[in-house]
C-alpha cells in the first residue's frame, strides 16, 4: 500500500462550539428559527464513507459502484433546534433548551468560541440562513447505507460520544457572555 | 506528512508526482483563502495526472444563492472544476472521480486539504 499523506490546516466546530453555553447555561443557541429542520451528520460517518470510496478498487480506479457518483450525505434524522436540544437532554440527563438567536448574536457567539478563520464562521452563518429558508428540510442517507452497509449516527449517538463536553457544570451559574444576549 | 505551501502550484504538482500516489481526497480547508487553495489543489491534481479523485463538497451548495450564501455557493464552482476534468483529454484526472456533499457536521468540520493514497 502506498503511504497516506495529509495536510492539515485548521479545524472548525459546529454543535461542539456551543458546549460552553450547554455547560454553563443549559442552552443551545442556534440562529435557525423555530420550525425549520436540519439533519446534522457525524464527521465519523463522512470519514467512513470517504474511506470506503478511497479504498475501493475497480477496473477503472475506484469501485465501479462509486466511480462518477455525486453523493449527498446528511444525518439520518431531521431535527428542529428544539429537537436537537431534546436529544441532548435525554442523553445527558439534564435539561438543555434551544434558543433561537439572531444572526448578529450567532456571529458574536461563534467569534467568542471558535479559533476558526472568519471565513469558516461565515460559512456556518450562511448554512444557518439556508436552514431558516427551509432549504435543509431533507435527509439523504441512501448513498451512505449503500456504500457502507451501515446506518448513520443518530443525534443521540453524537451527544453520547461528546457527553463530557455538554454536561452542565455546577448549578448552572451564568459565567458566559450569553447572558448579554437579549431574552 | 508532506506540507503544502499554498501559492506554489508548480511545487505542489512536483510533490504529488514525487509521492507516486494515484488517488487524492480533496477537502477544502477552513481558511480565508479556501477557494484559491482548493482551485490550486484541483489544478495541481490535474497536472500531476492523478486518475482517482474524491472531492469533499458540502450539502446545500446547490440551493445556496450567490448573493446570499456566497461561501456555500463556491462549492458548486469547485465541484465544476473537478467534474470538468472528466472531459479533458489532456489529463487522467477525471477518469475516476467521486464527489461527496457532506451535510452540516455535528461536531468537527472539514480540516484537511488533501490526502493521497
Amino acid at each position: 500500500m502506498l503511504p497516506i499523506i495529509g495536510v492539515r490546516l485548521t479545524v472548525s466546530q459546529n454543535l461542539l462550539l456551543y458546549a460552553p453555553q450547554a455547560q454553563n447555561d443549559g442552552i443551545l443557541p442556534l440562529p435557525v428559527g423555530q420550525s425549520h429542520l436540519m439533519a446534522p451528520v457525524a464527521l465519523g460517518d463522512i470519514s467512513q464513507l470517504a474511506a470506503y470510496i478511497l479504498t475501493g478498487q475497480g477496473q477503472n480506479g475506484f469501485d465501479d459502484r462509486h466511480r462518477g457518483q455525486l453523493m449527498v450525505c446528511t444525518g439520518p434524522k431531521l431535527c428542529t433546534g428544539s429537537q436537537i436540544a431534546e436529544a441532548a437532554s435525554k442523553v445527558l440527563g439534564s435539561s438543555m433548551e434551544f434558543e433561537d438567536i439572531s444572526e448578529a448574536e450567532a456571529k458574536k457567539v461563534l467569534k467568542a468560541q471558535s479559533e476558526s478563520d472568519t471565513s469558516e464562521l461565515q460559512y456556518l452563518i450562511e448554512y444557518y440562513s439556508l436552514v431558516r429558508e427551509g432549504k435543509t428540510n431533507y435527509i439523504s442517507t441512501t448513498a451512505f447505507v449503500n456504500v457502507t452497509g451501515a446506518h448513520p449516527q443518530e443525534p443521540e449517538d453524537f451527544f453520547k460520544t461528546y457527553q463530557e463536553s455538554f454536561v452542565r457544570k455546577g448549578g448552572g451559574e451564568d459565567r458566559h457572555a450569553s447572558k448579554k444576549r437579549k431574552a | 506528512m508532506i506540507p503544502h505551501k499554498p501559492g506554489r502550484e508548480r511545487d505542489m504538482v512536483k510533490t504529488l508526482k514525487d509521492s507516486g500516489c494515484d488517488t487524492v481526497c480533496l477537502i477544502p480547508p477552513a481558511h480565508k483563502d479556501k477557494f484559491d487553495i482548493t482551485v490550486e489543489l484541483i489544478s495541481a491534481t490535474k497536472k500531476a495526472d492523478i486518475p482517482n479523485v474524491l472531492f469533499i463538497s458540502t450539502a446545500g451548495c446547490d440551493v445556496a444563492e450567490r448573493d446570499k450564501q456566497p461561501h456555500l455557493r463556491q462549492f458548486i464552482d469547485l465541484e465544476c472544476l473537478v467534474m470538468a476534468a472528466k472531459g479533458d483529454g489532456s489529463t487522467s484526472t477525471g477518469h475516476s472521480p467521486c464527489i461527496i456533499r457532506a451535510g452540516f457536521y455535528a461536531e468537527v468540520g472539514s480540516s484537511a486539504t488533501c490526502c493521497l493514497l
